[in-house]
Parts: structure tokens; sequence; C-alpha cells
């Protein structure tokens, strides 16, 4: 029984019986979130009838200029599900991407394009917002660091300006590759290791403008919960520490970072929540999660707070800073809307 | 005139009752996450030192250590709780505005100077999880509940498992606890019996139910009673095929363990 159901149907048990029912003001709106970022949630903004449109994992979600909100799925029957702000659906297509993990969407000279990273393909593709294939990544061998297809398990990818294409190898060897708008590799960084500049799933990554005298790569190093600054040309820069926030990848919108943060706390035994950090990297609400605190500069370990998320996988905000979040291994839940209060 | 009088007490009903089910996500629908739990060790010499937090603010945690489930009418949880001796202990956080958090389980044990000798007899740990060989299992370290990269563990993927104990001399064993993990989405279960042998004869034997639905991740004692002067023994786990419910069903699971505990002591628990 959904929510809804579950609700109506209490409703009416009690009219039947002849119950007082309650007042209008019994109901109480959750709101989560601390500080300037709170929310309130519409669990069935992108609900859909399973039967037609299903979904397994929903991973990630995008918004194009028209403010048209892309799911990427790995359930073959519609990789993209694409919807309206009012969650209604508007379009679907893809059928051959089992894998469908990372979606990013750039404007390249007036038209969007997407990016589709697939994790059983071991391959990048480019499309169109409709679903025609631009062009295909397939592992990069001339790398010299995989020995196999299989070894690379792509995650997700940021677009530069200039068109060159950064690819997180999250779920394989762990390195940052770089390609050229066409597809030439350039540079390959990170990789597993000990020191700060490696990492340890490398699952988001992102173009960070925020100061716009220093553009930057953001990445995600999930494991050590920790957000990785690195230069276009694969320098390493610095980090900061999100104790217990395994967050997947950075979203940027105005000064701030939205990560979806899978799992939470010691170990990652808790579930997820969203981080929202400032400008200066500062976590400054956790819709889910337990109250932000710092003490000497540092962030206490975070946990779920609530239960209203399971595996949060990633995040979308639209214009009125309204967040949709996907969901990973939540029992093909669709999207849920958090509206911003 | 039955069915008007049934009629407007229908409009009446109707009328009281709110036209609209709220659309957004309310607070009442909603449970409160799990306390936060922290151990300095859950193999102690003297005594635990529990930290407990609740999920939310003015939420209220209580804990049993008697089995009983954990109620809105438990003692209420100190920070920190100290414990200094063998407990299993339940926890849950409670709020007037949310569901009630699920109960987290907890055990602590204490740990003794008792020295022995294992080894393996008829199987043997896999690789990766086998990093520090027996003595992982006799080094008073706890594995993490999140196991992958954790050293503290011994994996073992047999029907049965056999460790042989060997100690300096004959000693009084009250209790041998083995600390295990059973994760069924990582398809490591726990054992459906174990057997205490010593010359062959079984001194010891406890069964354990076949589970009928996937269970949590969750770090675990086995007590074993033995009250019994030991000078060798071996350990027989047996392990049943994964059930039908579960995607590895018909095949064998992981077994994992991560330290033998020796109780030599004649008091009580």
């Amino acid at each position: 029984m959904n929510r809804r159901n579950f609700i109506k149907n209490t409703s009416f048990g009690f009219a039947a019986i002849g119950l007082p029912s309650f007042p209008n003001n019994h109901w109480k709106d959750l709101i989560i979130g601390h500080g300037s970022h709170r929310y309130k949630i519409d669990l069935n903004w992108g609900a859909l009838n399973a039967n037609f449109y299903p979904v397994k994992d929903c991973h990630e979600m995008v918004i194009d200029q028209k403010g048209r909100i892309f799911l990427l799925t790995n359930h073959t029957k519609n990789n993209v599900l694409i919807y309206n702000k009012s969650g209604q659906l508007l379009q679907t297509w893809g059928t051959t991407y089992p894998g469908a993990h990372g979606l990013t969407i750039k404007d390249e000279g007036g038209e969007e394009f997407l990016y589709i990273t697939d994790n059983e393909r071991h391959e990048v593709i480019k499309t169109t917002l409709d679903g025609r294939e631009i062009m295909v990544l397939p592992y990069p061998a001339a790398s010299g660091k995989y020995e196999s297809a299989t070894q690379y398990i792509p995650t997700e990818t940021a677009i530069a300006d200039n068109g060159d294409i950064y690819v997180a190898d999250g779920y394989g060897l762990q390195y940052i590759l770089q390609y050229s708008a066409k597809g030439e590799l350039l540079n390959i960084f990170g990789g597993r290791g000990n020191d700060d500049k490696h990492l340890d799933n490398a699952h988001g990554i992102s173009i960070d403008q925020r100061d716009p005298k220093n553009p930057k790569l953001l990445v995600t190093d999930r494991m050590k919960n920790q957000l990785k600054t690195y230069t276009f040309e694969g320098e390493y820069k610095g980090l900061t520490d999100l104790r217990g926030a395994y967050i997947c990848r950075p979203v940027i919108k105005d000064d701030l970072v939205y990560l979806a943060t899978i799992w939470s706390g010691e170990s990652g035994t808790g579930k997820g929540f969203i981080a929202i950090l400032d400008k200066n990297n500062q976590l400054i609400s956790a819709p889910g999660g337990i109250a932000p605190e710092y003490t000497n500069g540092k962030l206490r370990r975070m946990y779920q707070a609530l239960s209203v998320f399971h595996h949060p996988h990633d995040v979308c905000i639209d214009k009125d800073d309204n967040l949709y979040v996907a969901q990973w291994n939540s029992g093909q839940t669709y999207p849920i809307k958090l509206i911003r209060v | 005139m039955r069915w008007i009088i049934a009629i407007g007490w229908s409009l009446v009903l109707l009328a009281c009752h709110p036209k609209e089910y709220p659309k957004l996500l309310q607070s009442e629908e909603i449970a409160l996450a799990n306390p936060i739990i922290t151990i300095d060790s859950v193999l102690f010499k003297h005594q635990a030192t529990i930290s407990v937090l609740p999920p939310y603010a003015q939420a209220d945690v209580r804990y049993t250590t008697n089995g009983e489930a954990v109620t809105k009418t438990s003692p209420l949880c100190s920070n920190p709780l100290i414990l200094n001796k063998n407990t299993d202990i339940q926890f849950k956080a409670f709020h007037p505005d949310f569901q009630p958090s699920e109960t987290v389980f907890f055990s602590v044990r204490k740990i003794g100077n008792t020295q022995f000798q294992l080894s393996e007899t008829s199987s043997q740990a896999k690789a990766p999880y086998n990093a520090k060989g027996l003595q992982a299992l006799s080094n008073f370290q706890k594995g993490k509940i999140n196991f992958r990269g954790n050293e503290e563990w011994l994996g073992y993927q047999n029907d049965t498992i056999e460790l042989h104990l060997l100690f300096d001399e004959a000693t009084y064993c009250k209790q041998i606890t083995l600390s295990t993990l059973c994760d069924h989405n990582s398809w490591i279960f726990n054992p459906v019996k174990i057997e205490i042998l010593q010359n062959d004869d079984v001194i010891f034997m406890q069964k354990a139910a076949i589970p009928q639905a996937s269970q949590s991740a969750a770090l675990q004692f086995f007590d074993l009673s033995v009250a019994t002067s030991l000078k060798e023994a071996t350990l027989k786990i047996y392990m049943n095929k994964i059930p039908d419910w579960h995607g590895g069903k018909g095949t064998t699971p992981w077994f994992f363990i991560d330290e033998i505990i020796m109780n030599t002591n004649h008091e009580g628990h």
C-alpha cells in the first residue's frame, strides 16, 4: 500500500465507524534541512505506473534549459525518463544502457547534449537530448593503465567549456581521464594509492566555476568521505573532509554544492541524506541528516536523522532551488521532490 | 426512511472529514533514524564505554539488557553508558512527532588472558578474507561491520568449518564465544549448528533456525557454554546452503569470524 492509499484508507476507516475525524490542522508537513536550506517533501513527485515505465536504480538526474528533468535508470525498457517540473512524464527513450549510471548535460554552442556513463558497457556515450548517439568513448586501452575493458567502470563525466571530457572511473581503477571534445585521450590522473591525490571510489566529478578566476575540478572520494580539488591539468589542490558522508557527485548551482550522500555514519552503515555546502565548502544544511556542527574547523561525523531517504544517489536543482532526488537500491522507487521553504 | 437517514448520516460524516489528504510528507509518517551508538571497545578487560546520542533533537533513547523489546517506558539511556560484564543491549529512539527508530542491537564481551593455539583442520579461510591468518582470531581486535578491506575477518566458504584449539595446560572453560558477522546482502550467513568436540566426543551442541527473510548486517556473538576443563577441543561449524528467498539460493554461504574468546571465570555471566 503506498502512502496516499494508506492515508486515504485509514481516513475512510475512521469515517465508516463514526469516529471523529481529524481537524485539518492535525496534519504537520515534515520539514527537513537546516538554516537557510529547508524543505518539504513530495514523495510522489515522480511516481509512475511501473508496468509501463519501470525503473531499477534511479541513478542520476539533470535539468535542461527548458526546465525539463531527465532521469537516468539502468532499466533498459526506458533508460531515460523526461519529466516536467510537476512530475508529469513527457517522454522516454533508451534501451541499450544496462549499466546506465552517470548523466551529465552540457550546452555546446547553443545545443545541449547528454553524456551517459555505462558501467556494464564500460563506455561513455554522448547523445542528443532525444537520444541520438553522437559519440562513444570506449575503454581507454591507449592509456596503458588497463589490461581489459572490465577494469574500466566509469561512473561520471564532467564537460569543460573548451569541450574537454573528464571521466571518473569510480568503480574501476579510480583514474580521472581527460579527453578532447573529439574523444582523444589527453591525460590520466588520480588512481588508487595512499596519498591525498589518490582516490577510493571516485564516484562523481564536476566543473567548479564558482570562482571565475580559478575554475577547477571537484571529485568525490566517496569511501574517504572527501571532496577533492584538482586543476584541469590533473594537479591535486586540496580536499574537504565530510566525515560520515558518502558523497556521490557534486552538483553546483550558484555558490552552493549539493551532494547526494548514499550512506552515512561510522563505516557507512547508516542510510543517506543530502549535503549542501556553501561557497567555502562548509556543510550548511543536511536534509535528512543530523545538524552539521563544526568544532575547531572539523565537522562532526554525519549520520541520518530521519528515515526519509534510503540511498540517495543524485540531486538535481531547479531554478527555484527545489531539489529532485534519485535513489539507488531503494525498491524501484521514483524520484522525490524537496520543495524549498 | 431508513435510506434517507443513512444518506444523511453519511453526509454528516463526510462534512466532518478533511476534504483532502495532504500532498506532502507528514512528520508522523516518518521514523527516526537509529540512535547513534559508539563503543570504545566491544571486547574489554575492565569496562566498555558506550556513547549514546539521539538521531534528532529532543528524541529519547531507551534501552533494555534483558532481551525484551524496547518500549516508550524502557529505561532512558544515560550518556555515556558504562558496562563491566558481558551484555547484550538493545537501543531505540522515540520522539512524539515521529515513528520510533528501528531497534539497534549491541553486545560487549569481557576478555581474559587465556592463551591457546589454533589450527584449521579441514577448511581454510579464503582470500581476500584471510589476510592475518588464524592469529586474527585471538588478538582481541574486532572486525568492522563494513568488512571489505578489514583484515580482522577470516572468511570461509565451506559446508563445514573445523578449528582446533590447543591450550598450554588443562584450563577450566566456562564459555567459548565466537565473534562473527552476519550480512545476508553480502552472502554471509550464520551457522545452523555449532559443536564442540573433545576427543571426538561432542560436549556441546547448539542449533540455529534457518532465516526466513533477509536481515540487516550485524556483528554477533555466539556464546557456547562449556563449563569443563579443556586441554584441547575442536570447534565444528556447520553451514546450510543459502535459502530459496536469497539471490544466491542453493550455494554455500560465507562464514565470517574475527575472534574466539575464552571465558575462564568460575563466577557468573
